[in-house]
This record gives structure tokens, C-alpha cells and sequence, in this order.
């Protein structure tokens, strides 16, 4: 079922399509709060649950076919990281923060500084990337779906889908290498 | 021969750097129970607003035959309204104007600075096409809508403007000459506006500068309950097409300014405060404001419901 539909059938009440969409974008935020918030899993789920929440709360208001649904819970999550960071003071991306071990278990302390800026790194580039081209990235490489079921889920053709993760990469590669290049890290290796 | 792109590097990288552990079985089962549940009371409230809307559509059915009734045929077209909204040249008020009823929003607009298109300006996919003789259509409003914004305090992060001062952007001279527009550093830069109580936002308008045909870039509309926008912040407009203003991506398009201002439909958000950035435009690295205008009302206050426990029957 392609997100519109899927819009559709949440706003005549379907309990099952919200589960689906729940389901489809779990991965997606929870990777942008656990990105965006240093590996601080508590924080993320508390940022992961109000998104969701949230948007059930303002599904009736989004048009089906008015943009990607992907981008919108993002931009949900972005405004709760926003507020989440306000209310506890600054907890800066890709820096481990300097909470107890017992508040986050899941938090690795041993985690090097390096993996920590290239973590926050990889989350800027995929900030910064439209958010057709992030689902797709995250879609194939790291939930490994097929192009045929980014396309289905995008209301795509897969030679569009396949277009789409073409410049998906490209941009990702550019972008990560300008940010290298600024910073300490390597380069990606071809 | 060009090497297949299998995206193996790109696949390296976003799990080193961008991978998560799963998340929790149990937090996963919860929010899904949250959600579920949340559905069930947001389609409980659809039906009672249903409900609410065919009583009161019959009420008013009711009231308007009284009122034929009452008044026979009187043609009551050229009859005194009352929009609360400055009339100007794009007015307004229908003959069908009645309390509860929706009005088109009245605007008082300028005097148009420059004529024609443009041409310095480049068009690009981010870009609204511009038509300089296109009318803008008529926005409705509920009667009673006036302009929140007129004369509240105005704050920004350039608390000294390079020219003019802040209250230019809410003393209703729109008129963008030099003395009527405020200009704030370059860069990001944002001016918000206290409406004093939580309002009901319906539209707001925003007159950058229109001298001169210009785009301001990174245009950003927050509306949020707290100075600091902490709580509660929405965005209601986001022409910030690659992120550079850090706020998140936007899909709505730029556009080139002119004595028409931007009016942009707020959907009748409750908020006390209005935030407007803009990061530049095509002209300089300069922000300018010469007018905001925030159309709504009042939101009534919330009562907290007295309920009573029922007292338990004796058998």
C-alpha cells in the first residue's frame, strides 16, 4: 500500500493501516532520535514515542497526497528533539554526553571520540538529504528492501525508485566527503 | 567502461555511522498500544464534532428562516458590517455576512513600489512563479477576525536593527518606503510578535520589503505558546528548500516580494507567539520587515469541567 493510501485509510479510521505505517517509519525515527541524540535509547524512545503520538493526533489535517510521509514524521521528531534538548539543557549530536551510566544502560561509554563525530557526521549528511532521498538510502542499506518495494511504498516506478537511489548516493557521497573534508575524517573508499 | 554502482560504500558507511540497535520489544508493543488508542479517541471526537456540526447546521437553518420571517425581503445588501478588519481595495464583506458566519479576510494594501517582472531574479525549481496581475483569491476567515499583531511588542535576535526599529513591523504602515520597514543583520535572523493572550490564528501576512523585487531566503513561520519557543512550537511555513537555516526542510516555495505581502494560512492555530526568519535575499545579506500582520481572535478561555462524582444509590 503506497503512504497516501495508507494516509487514507488512518483518517477513515483503519487501525490496521496505522499499524502498517506505524511499522514502515518505526525504523526511520527512532534511527533519526538515536542519531540525532548521541545513542541516548531513553531519550530516543521518549522522542520516538511523542512523534508518533503526535502525528496520529494531526493525521486528519494531512493532505494523502501533500508530500512525504517520512519527511513529515521527521519533522515531527525534529521538533521534539528541539524541545526535548531545551527542557534538559544541550545534549550536542554525535558528543556522548555526560549522564550516569544507570540513566541509559544502552549508551556506550567506550564509544571513541572518532566513531562519535563520524556518527554525527553521517547524521548531518543524512539531515541535510531530501527526505525522498533518506527514506530510500535508509530503505535499501540499512532495512535491505528490495527497489521494488521502495517504489511500492513511494508510489513509485522502480526505474523512478532506481533514479532516486542513484542520486540518493551520489548526494550522500558528496555531501560526506565535503564534511570530511572540513573535519578529521576519511574519506568514503571506492 | 563506467563500474557498476552497487552503493557498497554507501552501504558501509550508514551502518558505521548511522546504524541503531533496534528498539525495545516492550517500548514498541506500548506505543503501539498508545497509538491504537489515540485513533480510537480521535475518531470518538470526529463522530461527536459530526454531531455537533449537523445540530448546529440545522440551528442555523432554523435561525435563518426566523430571521427571513422576521424581516421579510429586505434587500440588506448595502446594510453596515462589521469585519473588525481595515477595509482596503481588496474587501471584503459579503451581503451574507452574519455573526458565526465566514467573511473573506480584508486586507488594506499598499501602494504597488515597482511594476512588472523581475528579471533579475532567476527562475529555479524552489521558485513560485510570479504573476504581477493575478488577484489573490478570497481568503475566508471567521467573522469577528481582526489583526492581532497591530501595535504588540516586537522582539528579534538583532535587538538593534541596523535601520528603522522594531515596531515598524506591527504599526500597520505597510507602505514600504525608507521610515517604514525595519532592517535587522545579516545572516539568520528572526523577529517574533507577543500577542499578549493565546489566539486563534487564521492568516498571517508578511511584507518583507517591496521596493524592489526581491526573494527572502529561508522564510520560516513558527507559532509556539512560550517567548523562549519551547513548547508547543509548529511550523506553519518553510521555504528553507535545503535546510541551511538548520529549522528542518521545507516544502513550501520561495517567492519574489511585492506590495501584496505573503498570506499565509495558519489553520486556525492556538498560539501566543509568532516567530518569522528569513536568512538574506537576492538582493543583499540584509533582513528587512515592513509589516506582519496576524489575523485571528481571541481563544476563550478554557474552563476546567466541574464534574461531579455520582452518588452511589441505595438499594
Amino acid at each position: 500500500m503506497t503512504d497516501a493510501n495508507l494516509i487514507r485509510a488512518i483518517q477513515a479510521g483503519d487501525e490496521t493501516a496505522l499499524e502498517t505505517l506505524y511499522e514502515r517509519y518505526l525504523p526511520s525515527v527512532w534511527r533519526f532520535a538515536f542519531a540525532q541524540l548521541a545513542g541516548h535509547a531513553g531519550a530516543a524512545e521518549d522522542v520516538v514515542s511523542e512523534t508518533f503520538l503526535a502525528a496520529v493526533r494531526q493525521i486528519s489535517r494531512l493532505k494523502p497526497e501533500g508530500g512525504s510521509v517520512g519527511g513529515w514524521l521527521i519533522g515531527i521528531a525534529r521538533h521534539k528533539i528541539g524541545d526535548l534538548r531545551r527542557r534538559r539543557g544541550r545534549v550536542k549530536v554525535g558528543v556522548p554526553p555526560d549522564l550516569p551510566a544507570q540513566e541509559d544502560a544502552s549508551h556506550d561509554p567506550s564509544a571513541s571520540l572518532e566513531t562519535a563525530e563520524t556518527r554525527a557526521q553521517v547524521a548531518a549528511v543524512m539531515d541535510a538529504l531530501p527526505d525522498d532521498q533518506r527514506l530510500a538510502l535508509e530503505w535499501k542499506y540499512l532495512d535491505g528492501l528490495p527497489v521494488r518495494e521502495i517504489a511500492r511504498r513511494m508510489g513509485r516506478t522502480e526505474k523512478a525508485a532506481e533514479t532516486l537511489l542513484y542520486r540518493a548516493r551520489n548526494a550522500f557521497r558528496e555531501a560526506f566527503e565535503r564534511a570530511g573534508a572540513k573535519g578529521t575524517q576519511t574519506r568514503l573508499a571506492r | 567502461m563506467v563500474a557498476h554502482d552497487d552503493g557498497r560504500d554507501v552501504a558501509e558507511t550508514l551502518k558505521a555511522g548511522y546504524g541503531a540497535p533496534p528498539p525495545r520489544h516492550q517500548f514498541v508493543e506500548e506505543v503501539r498500544g498508545r497509538l491504537r488508542q489515540e485513533l480510537q479517541a480521535a475518531q470518538a471526537s470526529r463522530r461527536r464534532l459530526l454531531r455537533l456540526w449537523r445540530w448546529m447546521a440545522a440551528a442555523a437553518v432554523i435561525v435563518v428562516a426566523v430571521g427571513v420571517a422576521a424581516v421579510g425581503f429586505k434587500d440588506t445588501s448595502c446594510a453596515p458590517h462589521e469585519t473588525g478588519i481595515l477595509p482596503g481595495p481588496e474587501v471584503l464583506s459579503t451581503p451574507q455576512d452574519r455573526p458565526g458566519r465566514m467573511v473573506p479576510l480584508g486586507v488594506s494594501l499598499p501602494q504597488a513600489l515597482f511594476g512588472g517582472t523581475p528579471y533579475h531574479i532567476k527562475p529555479h525549481a524552489h521558485l513560485e512563479k510570479y504573476d504581477s496581475e493575478k488577484a489573490r483569491p478570497p481568503f475566508p476567515v471567521p467573522k469577528g477576525t481582526t489583526n492581532l499583531a497591530l501595535g504588540k511588542p516586537v522582539t528579534s535576535s538583532d535587538p538593534m536593527p541596523i535601520i528603522g526599529e522594531l515596531k515598524h513591523v506591527t504599526d500597520a504602515d505597510k507602505e514600504g518606503t525608507d521610515g517604514s520597514y525595519v532592517e535587522l543583520g545579516p545572516g539568520i535572523q528572526w523577529v517574533q510578535i507577543d500577542l499578549r493572550k493565546p489566539c486563534h490564528i487564521y492568516a498571517i501576512l508578511v511584507w518583507h520589503y517591496h521596493a524592489q523585487g526581491r526573494v527572502y531566503h529561508d522564510v520560516v513561520l513558527q507559532v509556539a505558546d512560550d517567548p523562549d519557543f519551547i513548547e508547543n512550537v509548529r511550523t506553519i511555513y518553510n521555504n528553507d528548500f535545503d535546510n541551511s537555516a538548520g529549522l528542518g526542510v521545507g516544502k513550501d516555495l520561495e517567492y519574489i516580494e511585492d506590495y501584496r505581502g505573503r498570506l499565509i494560512d495558519a489553520g486556525a492555530v492556538k498560539a501566543r507567539y509568532v516567530r518569522l526568519y528569513s536568512n538574506g535575499n537576492t538582493s543583499n545579506d540584509q533582513n528587512h520587515y515592513v509589516e506582519v500582520e496576524v489575523h485571528g481572535k481571541p481563544a476563550p478561555k478554557q474552563v476546567p469541567l466541574k464534574t461531579k462524582l455520582p452518588v452511589p444509590m441505595m438499594s
